[in-house]
C-alpha cells in the first residue's frame, strides 16, 4: 500500500524560477515539510584555478526548500516558512562553531524558506548496521561468535555516534528527530568513519533534561523498530558512548546526564505520550 | 597596458558576470573615497579593503547576499555595490560596515568589484581594466586566494566576525565556513 | 485467498443497537450489516435503520458539568431507544447485540448510559459489546466515506489525535499535549459568550466566516503534537482587553473585532492540524486524510485539509454533521463489526473507563 502510494506522481512545488533556470537540481526527497534537492555545483563559488582557498565540497549540495503552503494564512505561512528555516540554520550554525559534526551551511534565503548546505556522503547509520549485520552473519553461524564479531565491528561507531549526539545535548540542543535515518556515517580516510548527525529542521534550544531523554527515546524507538534483533545492544553502547561524552564536560556534564538518564527511565515507562483524559 | 581583470559568475546568478580586480601599493585611497562619498557615478564599483577579506569565496558570500536582496528588492543601501560592502558585515550597522570593509583613508591595498550585468551597467573585463586604470593608482595584482592571503590580517578579521580566540582561523577553509555562515544570517541572528 | 476475517463473519444479516453518551450528546442508533453475496466480493454497505441524538445545551458562557450531562441522558434514554426502534422498524427479537460507548469520555454521562445498555441487554437477553468511541468514529467514518486505509484526523471537544492503521490497530502518531481542539474553540466561545445552540463550535465558524484581518497568535507543534493551551490563553488575553474597553488594532489600523479573533483562532489551530496530519501521511505513505469527530463538521477545516491533500496528490474524507458529531449509530456499526468476529463483554467487564487509548483496541475485523 505504502509503496504503491509513493510512486504516485506529486506536482512539485515550484522553486523560485531564478534558481532552477541557472542550476541543474535532482529531487531526492520529499517530506511534509520540505523538499530536499541535491546540487553538484555550489550556488555562488564557480569552479575556478584561482579559488584555492574556498570551502568546497566534493560531495555537492543540499538544497533544503520549504515550499508556501496554500492552506495556511498567507501571513501565518510567511512568518513559519522564515521562523524555520532560520531557527535551522541558526542550529546548524551554532553546531558548527562549537565543532559538532552537522552539515556545514553555505547560505540561507529565509523569506524563500531556502537552505543551502553540504551533502554529506555515506550511508546512514540504519543502512550500515543492517549492512554490518548481513556480513557478520555470513561469516559465522555461531551465534557466540556473531556477538563477538558485532563488538568488533559495530560498538566503536555506536560509541562515538552516541558523543556526538553528547555534544549536542550537552550545548542545550535538541534535535527533535533523531532516528537510524538523520545519522550518517561519513568516510573520514582509510576506512575510518565519523558520524555526522543531519536534518535540524525540528531542532530546539532547551535547558530540560525531559526534552533531551525524549531525543534519546526517539532513537531508542527507531533502533526497536529499525534493528529489532540486537536493538537493546545498541542502544547499550550508543548510550555508553553518551554518558562517557558527558563525562568529559567535567562536573556539570556529570551532573547533566545523570538528570537526562533519570528522565530517560521515566519516558521509557509511560512512553512519550502522556495518558489520556477522555 | 592596463590588467585585465577576473571574470567569475555565481552559478545561480549566471547573468551576472563579475570582474574582479586587486591592487596593491595603491597611493591615492583618500581620492577614491571622497569620489565615492560625493557620487561620482564614475567610480560604481565596489571597493574593499583586502586585509579584511580571507578569500575569493569570502567576498563572493557577499556578492551572492547583495544579489539575493537585489532580486528581492530589499537592499538595505542605495546601490549594489555599496550593498556588497554592506554585505560583507555580520552586523545590520551601514556606517561601521562601510567603514570596517570599505575603502579607508589609509589603504594601501584594494579588492575592486564590479557586477557587469542589465541592472547595473553591461561592461567588458577589459573596458573594466581600463577604467579602473585611471581611477587606481596602484599596482595591479593577478587576483588568486594566494595573493589575498598575503594581504589579510587575520586579527583584523577575527575581531570583525567577532570569532572567539579559542577558534582557530589558521585554517582557511575552516575560517571561510565561519565567516560566509555569518554573512548569510546578517540581521537573523 | 479469503482472509481469516471472511470466515468469522456470519453468513446472515446483523443487527445491532448502539449508544452513546460520552459527552453532552445523548445518541442511539441501529444499524443492518449484510453478508457478502460470495466470499471474494467485498462487504457492502451497512444500513443506518435509525439514527437518533438529543443534546443536552447550556447556556452562553457555561460548559456542560457531568452531573447535569448524566442527568440529561437518563432523562432522554428511554424515550430516545423506543424512538429508534420505532423508527427502525425493527423488533427485538431481530437485534443481535447492544453496543455502548465504554469510553473514553466523561465518567457520569458515560456511567449513566452504560446502565441503560446493561439495563436492556439483561431485559432482551442481548449479549453487549463496548466499544471504545474514537474507533467508533473512525469505523463510521470508513463506512460512510469509503477511505480505504487513511490517516485519521480524530477532532472533537475531548480528543485530538492523528492516527493511522497498522497491524490491527488505529495508532496514534500525534496528539495534543494538552486541551482537545474542540474544548478549545468552546472555552473561546464561552469568553465571547457565544451561545452554545447548535453548538459552540458552529457558532464561532460563522463568526470566522465574517473575519478579516489575521491576528497573530502563538504556533505550537512539537514534532508530531500540537499544544492549544497557550493559544487559549493568549486570545482569551486578547478579548478580554478588547470587550474590557482596550480596542485592538492590526498594523494597518483597522479595529480588532471577535470575528478577527474567531477567523484568526480557527486558521491558527488548524493550520497546526493540517501540518501534523501531513506529517503522518508523509511517514506512512498514505494519500487519504479522513477527518472525524465534531470539530471535523467545520468547512474552513475541510478546506484547508483539502488543499493540503491536493498538493501530495490525495483526496480528504470527511462526513456531515449526521456522523461527524457523536451519534449512536458509529458505536452500533463498530460493535457489530467486533461482534462479527466473536467479540462480548461480559457483563462483569461492562466498566466505563474515563481513559481508553484508541492503539489499546485490537482490531480483530481489519487484517490488511
Amino acid at each position: 500500500m505504502a509503496d504503491d502510494n509513493k510512486n504516485a506522481e506529486i506536482p512539485l512545488p515550484a522553486l523560485p524560477e531564478g534558481i532552477v533556470k541557472a542550476l541543474d537540481l535532482t529531487l531526492i526527497s520529499q517530506g511534509a515539510e520540505a523538499l530536499v534537492f541535491f546540487s553538484q555545483s555550489h550556488p555562488f563559488i564557480p569552479t575556478h584555478e584561482a579559488i584555492t582557498n574556498s570551502p568546497g565540497f566534493s560531495a555537492g549540495y543540499i538544497l533544503k526548500y520549504r515550499p508556501p503552503k496554500p492552506y495556511r494564512h498567507a501571513l501565518l505561512d510567511a512568518q513559519l516558512t522564515k521562523h524555520r528555516t532560520l531557527s535551522e540554520v541558526r542550529s546548524l550554525y551554532k553546531l558548527m562553531l562549537a565543532g559538532v559534526k552537522v552539515p556545514v551551511f553555505v547560505s540561507v534565503d529565509p523569506r524563500q524558506g531556502i537552505i543551502w548546505m553540504e551533502n554529506i556522503s555515506g550511508p546512514s547509520l540504519k543502512k550500515w548496521i543492517w549492512g554490518n549485520e548481513e556480513v557478520i552473519d555470513s561469516q559465522t553461524e555461531d551465534e557466540a561468535g556473531r556477538a563477538k564479531l558485532r563488538e568488533e565491528k559495530i560498538k566503536g561507531t555506536l560509541l562515538s555516534v552516541g558523543s556526538e549526539i553528547s555534544k549536542l545535548h550537552f550545548m542545550d540542543m535538541v534535535h527533535g528527530d533523531l532516528t537510524t535515518s538523520n545519522l550518517v556515517l561519513r568516510n573520514k580516510n582509510e576506512g575510518e568513519m565519523e558520524p555526522v548527525i543531519i536534518d535540524f529542521g525540528l531542532s530546539s534550544q532547551s535547558t530540560l533534561p525531559e526534552d533531551k531523554a525524549v531525543d534519546l527515546y526517539v532513537l531508542e524507538r527507531a533502533f526497536v523498530s529499525t534493528h529489532p534483533m540486537h536493538a537493546e545492544e545498541y542502544i547499550g553502547w550508543l548510550l555508553e558512548g553518551y554518558v562517557a561524552g558527558f563525562g568529559r564536560g567535567k562536573k556539570t556534564g556529570v551532573f547533566k546526564v545523570r538528570e537526562i538518564m533519570k528522565k530517560l527511565e521515566a519516558v521509557r515507562l509511560r512512553g512519550r505520550k502522556r495518558s489520556m483524559v477522555g | 597596458m592596463p590588467s585585465t581583470p577576473l571574470t567569475l559568475t555565481l552559478p545561480q546568478f549566471p547573468s551576472s558576470p563579475l570582474h574582479l580586480s586587486l591592487y596593491t601599493n595603491v597611493t591615492n585611497a583618500p581620492t577614491i573615497r571622497s569620489q565615492l562619498l560625493s557620487g561620482n557615478t564614475a567610480y560604481s564599483y565596489a571597493f574593499l579593503d583586502p586585509s579584511t577579506i580571507l578569500s575569493i569565496s569570502h567576498v563572493l558570500a557577499a556578492v551572492y547576499r547583495a544579489l539575493t536582496e537585489r532580486e528581492a528588492g530589499t537592499m538595505r543601501t542605495r546601490t549594489v555595490n555599496s550593498e556588497i560592502v554592506f554585505s560583507m558585515a555580520p552586523s545590520m550597522n551601514i556606517g561601521d560596515a562601510l567603514k570596517r570593509f570599505g575603502v579607508k583613508d589609509e589603504s594601501t591595498a584594494l579588492f575592486v568589484v564590479k557586477v557587469a550585468d542589465e541592472a547595473e551597467d553591461v561592461v567588458g573585463a577589459e573596458e573594466v581594466g581600463v577604467a579602473l586604470e585611471s581611477i587606481v593608482e596602484g599596482e595591479s595584482v593577478a587576483l588568486c586566494d594566494d595573493a589575498l592571503q598575503a594581504l589579510t590580517d587575520i586579527e583584523v578579521v577575527r575581531k570583525n566576525y567577532k570569532i572567539p580566540q579559542g577558534v582557530v582561523l589558521n585554517d582557511r577553509i575552516a575560517a571561510a565556513q565561519i565567516v560566509t555562515g555569518a554573512i548569510a544570517l546578517r540581521g537573523y541572528s | 485467498m479469503p482472509s481469516k476475517i471472511q470466515k468469522l463473519e456470519p453468513d446472515r444479516t446483523t443487527i445491532a443497537i448502539g449508544l452513546e453518551g460520552s459527552a453532552n450528546k445523548l445518541g442511539v442508533g441501529i444499524i443492518r450489516h449484510h453478508p457478502r453475496p460470495d466470499k471474494s466480493s467485498p462487504k457492502p454497505p451497512a444500513e443506518i435503520l435509525a439514527n437518533i441524538r438529543h443534546t443536552y445545551i447550556t447556556p452562553p458562557g457555561e460548559g456542560f458539568l457531568p452531573r447535569d450531562t448524566a442527568k440529561h441522558h437518563r432523562s432522554f434514554v428511554v424515550k430516545l431507544v423506543r424512538q429508534a426502534l420505532k423508527q427502525s422498524g425493527v423488533s427485538i427479537a431481530d437485534i443481535d447485540c447492544v453496543c455502548f460507548t465504554q469510553g473514553p469520555g466523561m465518567g457520569a454521562p458515560l456511567q449513566s448510559v452504560a446502565i441503560a445498555a446493561r439495563t436492556i441487554s439483561l431485559m432482551w437477553d442481548k449479549p453487549l459489546v463496548g466499544v471504545n468511541h474514537c474507533v467508533g468514529h473512525i469505523e463510521m467514518g470508513r463506512e460512510i466515506t469509503g477511505a480505504t486505509n487513511p490517516v485519521v484526523l480524530y477532532v472533537s471537544g475531548g480528543n485530538t489525535q492523528v492516527i493511522a492503521y497498522s497491524h490491527q490497530r488505529y495508532r496514534i502518531f500525534g496528539e495534543t499535549l494538552d486541551i482537545a481542539v474542540g474544548n478549545c474553540l468552546d472555552r473561546f466561545a464561552r469568553t465571547l459568550h457565544i451561545p452554545n445552540d447548535p453548538s459552540p463550535g458552529y457558532n464561532i465558524e460563522q463568526l470566522a466566516r465574517k473575519g478579516k484581518h489575521y491576528v497573530e497568535l502563538p504556533y505550537t507543534v512539537k514534532g508530531m503534537d500540537v499544544s492549544m493551551s497557550g493559544i487559549l490563553a493568549y486570545i482569551d488575553g486578547v478579548a478580554n482587553d478588547i470587550f474590557g474597553g482596550k480596542p485592538k488594532y492590526t498594523d494597518d489600523g483597522a479595529e480588532i473585532t471577535r470575528e478577527d479573533l474567531c477567523f484568526s483562532l480557527q486558521e491558527t489551530i488548524f493550520a497546526m492540524l493540517v501540518e501534523i496530519t501531513e506529517r503522518a501521511m508523509a511517514h506512512v505513505g498514505s494519500q487519504q486524510v479522513l477527518i472525524v469527530g465534531g470539530v471535523g463538521c467545520n468547512e474552513r477545516l475541510q478546506q484547508m485539509m483539502g488543499m493540503m491533500a491536493r498538493d501530495r496528490g490525495g483526496a480528504v474524507y470527511a462526513t456531515d454533521e449526521r456522523f461527524c458529531i457523536d451519534n449512536g449509530i458509529m458505536i452500533a456499526h463498530a460493535g457489530l463489526l467486533a461482534y462479527e468476529t466473536g467479540y462480548r463483554t461480559e457483563l462483569e467487564d461492562s466498566v466505563c473507563t474515563q481513559r481508553f487509548r484508541t492503539d489499546e483496541v485490537f482490531l480483530a475485523w481489519r487484517d490488511d
